[in-house]
Order: structure tokens, then C-alpha cells, then sequence
């Protein structure tokens, strides 16, 4: 009985401590410039589930695990907006199995983080879900809803978690907008409107929902390539890292380097 | 207590710079596979990015980019690639359009019949007539009013001038497998290339125009429809577009090269590249030991052209890289 209580209390004490180290490393890294947007493709659940020996699901619930750690470092370190590649359109093209779980994985966690008292709530941080969310099942469908309701008055950060999504989509999506804007502009002062590419910008999906734009795009497990991901904001003023680490794995010791680098750049940038 | 913070941040730097600086040197830089090795999977179409100072002397740096491209041209043929597409910001490269066609048809034009020189270059898509880039109206239907994709496109006919092949280092001119595609020519004698040349303009600028040309097709066909819902715009009819004869295709591989290095080459900007066919383009490591130890040496000069080495180990990384599709 005292033994397990002198254990649980140091676990507990040694809980704490990883805490506060965590807390103070982040309050040193945001003494420096921080990135306003920070974006990840969180890739490699399966790999990583496949050399540990697990099933694929397992790999996807680490990863949700792993979105959490990191989503409370950015948050702890002042970034304004973070966006995660969920989910591409593409990946219906995954076995059915797979699909299905990753759906109930969405919609059980997302209820999960938007309660009171829960990560999100604990930042102020608004939920975003972009992308075509017409292609999901109804019922994680009404999850999002939900979700983005319960935080719908959180101003102080901004996550968009991008499902299912493809870059090209929102391109096109943007254009579309653009497009019916210049012709309500016109039809409202018989002007021949020219779009502009910031016109369009403001059309993207994530300028819709607030946020600032890119400085910083990650993506796990080695693979060097964007996969239709934020390609209009990216391609510009925009660092791209390539951490060779999977995503479940992936956490503050690799994402450190990663944030020092970008202050060297921005150290470095002549001043505009 | 923010100074004890900047102070520790600082210190941070310190111990990143030295790891990274000692990697760098500690680890024995591999070798990369020779130009026309046997790779598992070739890029069909490659990108050179070139980074340029944006105070850098336009005049000194001329030369450099001219020579950077003659170079990509000749390894990409050595190494079989048929499609070759070099960036700048600023557009430096589209206003040497001229002068890099001029090199080119020098470089590859078999050296018995010169007097038929400007018939070994085709245009077939733009006439590289004017000082800046230019792309021919396009129309894939006829209701798309012309706009300009900012694209200058050329092809180099398929014969090289053996002793200039020599002196880049080229050894073999046999042509190994190609991943999928593309005219199949002769074993020994090399496919045309298409060569196309871009600034920033054929990026954002270009979808901007796209959108115009949509707009001005959709406000000529209102009064056909009376009040009827208008087409959405398809992802499928922007990609012909921007993609068609006009534009360029998807790259398979991206090579970023910088002409001035400074102390954060080594981290990956775009620098404004067209965004619509980056989708699935695999980017090259840099790796260059030699980055940051000359930093101080003459920033404002003409600057390193491509080097082999770089070239070489991009196609190992694309060769090395798993494609998926989102499966």
C-alpha cells in the first residue's frame, strides 16, 4: 500500500517535472521570432504502426495522440494558427477498413478535444474543419458541425484540421469565388472587374477561416514531397522542413531544431 | 527574466549551430551515382529553381544562369530526362530567353551544318520574339478570350555536338529505360527536350489570369442561359489550362539551386514557384558542405553555376523516393 503510493506519487512528481521542462523550453524558444502559421503533414502512422507491430489503427490513434502533444507545444510557444493535413481526398482510396476507422477515429475525437475543459478550450483555440466535407459519412459530418460550434468563440488561436482536402480543390474552390464576386461586383456597378491573385488568396479555405499566412510547413517520416497540400500557400515566403521521423514519434525534441532553424532564417532576412 | 530567456535562446543557437556544423563535417559526404547510372525510377520532367541574390549585379550574374542551364540541359539528356523547366524570381531567365537559345543551338546543333541553325530549334508553342516571356493565346475552347501564362517553351532537336558533351564530362550517350513515355528514339541518339522558362509570373499571376479568362467566358454566356446555375468551375479544365500547350506540365522532381549562397541555403523556400504543378513534385536535398564558410566572400559577384554533384544526387533522392498516391 505505501509502496504503491510512494510510487504513484513519484511518477506523478516526475510527470510534473517533465511538464514544467517542456513549458520552460517553449517559454525560451518564444523569447525569439515565432511562426504565425505552422502547418504539418502528419505522415508515417502507418510505418510507425508496422515496426512496432501494431495494427494500422493503433498507428492512427498514436498519431491523434501525437497531433495533441503537438498542438499544446505550438500553443505554448504563441503560435497563432496551426493546420494539419487530416485527411487528403485522395486517401479514399485506402482499403474500406482502413477508411472506417480512421472516420470513427475523426468523429470520436473531435467531440473529444471541443468538450469544456479540454485541450482546445484550455488555449482558446477555434476549430476549423476544411475541405470538401460534403465526401464524409453524415454522421461525422454532424460531429464537425458540433465540433466547430462548441469553439466557435475561442479567438485566441486558430486550428484547421484539413479533411478531406486537396490543395487543388481549394485552388479551384478560390477561383470559383473569385469568380462570382467580380460578377456580383459587376452586376452591382457595371464595372469590368479584374480578379487579382489576392483576390483569389482571400478566397482560400484557410484565409476564410482567419489565418495568417504560412511560415512554416512540416512533414514527417522523410517523405520530401506536399501531396496537393496548401500549395498556393506555400510555395512562397514559406519554410519547408522534412523530419525524418514518424508522426506518432514525432514531438518536441525534433520539432526544436525545426523552430531554430526558422528563427535563423528570420534572423537572417534582410529587413523589409 | 526575458533577457535570461534571450540569453538561454542564444545559447540554444550556439550548441545547434556547432551540432550541425559538426555533422556536417564529421559525416563522410556519399557519393553520389554517376550521371547515366542505372536508377530504379528517372524523373520524366525535372525543375531547376535558381536562387539569386536579390541585390546581386545583373550583368555579373548573367553568365552564370546562362551556364547553369546549358549545363542542366546536357546532364538531363545524358541522364535521359526529356523535359527540363528552370525558375527564377525576378524573371532574369525569361528576359535571357534569347541568349540561352542562342547557347543552346550552339552547344547541340551538329557542328557540319550550321548554316541550318535556326531550323534545329522549333517553337512550336511560343516565338521567342520578344524580350520577356510569352506564351501564343490559347483557347481550348473558342470562347476563352486569350491571356498570358507567361511560359517561354523551346524544343532542343535530338542531336549533341560530341566534343562539348566531352567536355562536361559526359561519357555515354546511350539512353537507358525511361519510366513512362515520351517518343521512343533510338538507342544512341538522344531525344528532343522541351525547355521551358519561368519567373513568378507564371505562378500566382498565371491562375489569376486563368480566372479571368473564366470570368470573361462566364459573363459572355449569361445571356445564353437566362438565369440558369453557371458551370462550376472544374479542377480538370483549370489544370488544361495552366498545364495545356501554354503552360507547363507537373514537374516530377524539383532541384533548388543557389547562385549566392548564404547561411540558410540549406532551408527550403520556394520562392514564388507556380503552386498548381508543384501537387506531387518530389524536392531535392541539398547537402553542399561548403555553404556557409563563404559566405563572406564576395556576395555581390557572379556566383556558382550548377555543379554535377548537385544534379546527381537530386536523381538519387528522386530514385530513392516512395510514391504512394494516397493509398
Amino acid at each position: 500500500m505505501d509502496l504503491s503510493f510512494l510510487s504513484r506519487s513519484a511518477q506523478w512528481l516526475v510527470r510534473a517535472a517533465a511538464t514544467n521542462a517542456r513549458n520552460v523550453l517553449c517559454a525560451i524558444l518564444a523569447a525569439g521570432p515565432i511562426p504565425r502559421h505552422v502547418a504539418f503533414v502528419m505522415d508515417g502512422n502507418r510505418r510507425y504502426a508496422r515496426s512496432h507491430q501494431k495494427r494500422v489503427q493503433e498507428g492512427h490513434a498514436e498519431g491523434f495522440i501525437a497531433l495533441r502533444r503537438m498542438l499544446e507545444i505550438c500553443m505554448r510557444l504563441n503560435v497563432r494558427c496551426v493546420s494539419v493535413y487530416a485527411f487528403a481526398i485522395e486517401n479514399f482510396k485506402r482499403t474500406p477498413d482502413e477508411v472506417d476507422a480512421l472516420m470513427a477515429l475523426a468523429e470520436t475525437k473531435l467531440l473529444e478535444i471541443c468538450q469544456h475543459g479540454d485541450l482546445l478550450h484550455q488555449y482558446g483555440v477555434r476549430l476549423n474543419v476544411l475541405g470538401k466535407t460534403s465526401l464524409l459519412p453524415p454522421n461525422v459530418q454532424a460531429a464537425i458541425r458540433k465540433a466547430e460550434e462548441l469553439t466557435r468563440d475561442n479567438d485566441r488561436a486558430i486550428l484547421n484540421l484539413c479533411m478531406p482536402y486537396a490543395a487543388r480543390n481549394e485552388m479551384a474552390t478560390a477561383i470559383d469565388l473569385a469568380i462570382d464576386g467580380a460578377l456580383s461586383k459587376a452586376a452591382a456597378d457595371g464595372t469590368h472587374p479584374e480578379i487579382t491573385e489576392d483576390d483569389i488568396a482571400a478566397e482560400l479555405m484557410t484565409a476564410r477561416a482567419g489565418s495568417p499566412p504560412l511560415d512554416l510547413l512540416v512533414r514527417t517520416s522523410g517523405v520530401r514531397r506536399l501531396s496537393d497540400f496548401l500549395l498556393w500557400q506555400c510555395c512562397e515566403n514559406t519554410q519547408l522542413q522534412f523530419s525524418p521521423t514518424y508522426w506518432p514519434d514525432f514531438g518536441l525534441w525534433d520539432f526544436v531544431p525545426i523552430v531554430l532553424d526558422y528563427q535563423r532564417r528570420a534572423w537572417a532576412a534582410p529587413v523589409a | 527574466m526575458s533577457w535570461l530567456a534571450s540569453l538561454i535562446l542564444a545559447l540554444f543557437h550556439v550548441v545547434h549551430w556547432l551540432v550541425t556544423s559538426a555533422r556536417r563535417f564529421l559525416a563522410i559526404p556519399k557519393q553520389p551515382q554517376p550521371l547515366v547510372a542505372q536508377r530504379s525510377k528517372l524523373p520524366t520532367h525535372l525543375a531547376l529553381l535558381l536562387v539569386l541574390n536579390p541585390h546581386c549585379d545583373r550583368d555579373a550574374v548573367e553568365e552564370t544562369l546562362v551556364e547553369s542551364v546549358e549545363r542542366a540541359v546536357t546532364w538531363c539528356r545524358a541522364a535521359g530526362i526529356n523535359r527540363l523547366t528552370v525558375y527564377d524570381r525576378e524573371g532574369f531567365l525569361s528576359t535571357l530567353s534569347l541568349d540561352i537559345r542562342k547557347r543552346l543551338v550552339k552547344t547541340f546543333a551538329t557542328p557540319s551544318n550550321d548554316s541550318d541553325l535556326e531550323t534545329e530549334l522549333e517553337y512550336p508553342l511560343t516565338p521567342p520574339s520578344s524580350d520577356d516571356s510569352d506564351s501564343r493565346p490559347l483557347s481550348p475552347d473558342s470562347e476563352v478570350t486569350p491571356f498570358k501564362l507567361c511560359v517561354t517553351s523551346m524544343q532542343i532537336p535530338g542531336h549533341a555536338g560530341k566534343a562539348r558533351r566531352r567536355l562536361l564530362g559526359v561519357k555515354s550517350t546511350t539512353r537507358r529505360r525511361r519510366p513512362t513515355g515520351g517518343p521512343v528514339s533510338e538507342p544512341t541518339t538522344p531525344a528532343p527536350i522541351t525547355l521551358h522558362i519561368l519567373s513568378r509570373k507564371a505562378g500566382k499571376p498565371a491562375i489569376a489570369e486563368v480566372a479571368n479568362a473564366l470570368l470573361r467566358r462566364r459573363v459572355a454566356d449569361r445571356p445564353l442561359r437566362d438565369g440558369k446555375q453557371l458551370p462550376v468551375t472544374s479542377e480538370a479544365g483549370i489544370s488544361s489550362l495552366l498545364q495545356g500547350d501554354s503552360g507547363f506540365p507537373e514537374p516530377d522532381l524539383m532541384l533548388v539551386h543557389h547562385i549566392h549562397p548564404n547561411p540558410t541555403s540549406d532551408l527550403l523556400d520556394l520562392h514564388g514557384f507556380p503552386p498548381w504543378q508543384i501537387r506531387l513534385t518530389e524536392f531535392g536535398r541539398d547537402e553542399s558542405v561548403e555553404i556557409w564558410w563563404r559566405r563572406w566572400r564576395h556576395p555581390h559577384s557572379a556566383g556558382k553555376p550548377l555543379n554535377e554533384i548537385e544534379f546527381r544526387r537530386a536523381l538519387d533522392t528522386y530514385a530513392a523516393a516512395e510514391m504512394r498516391l494516397g493509398k
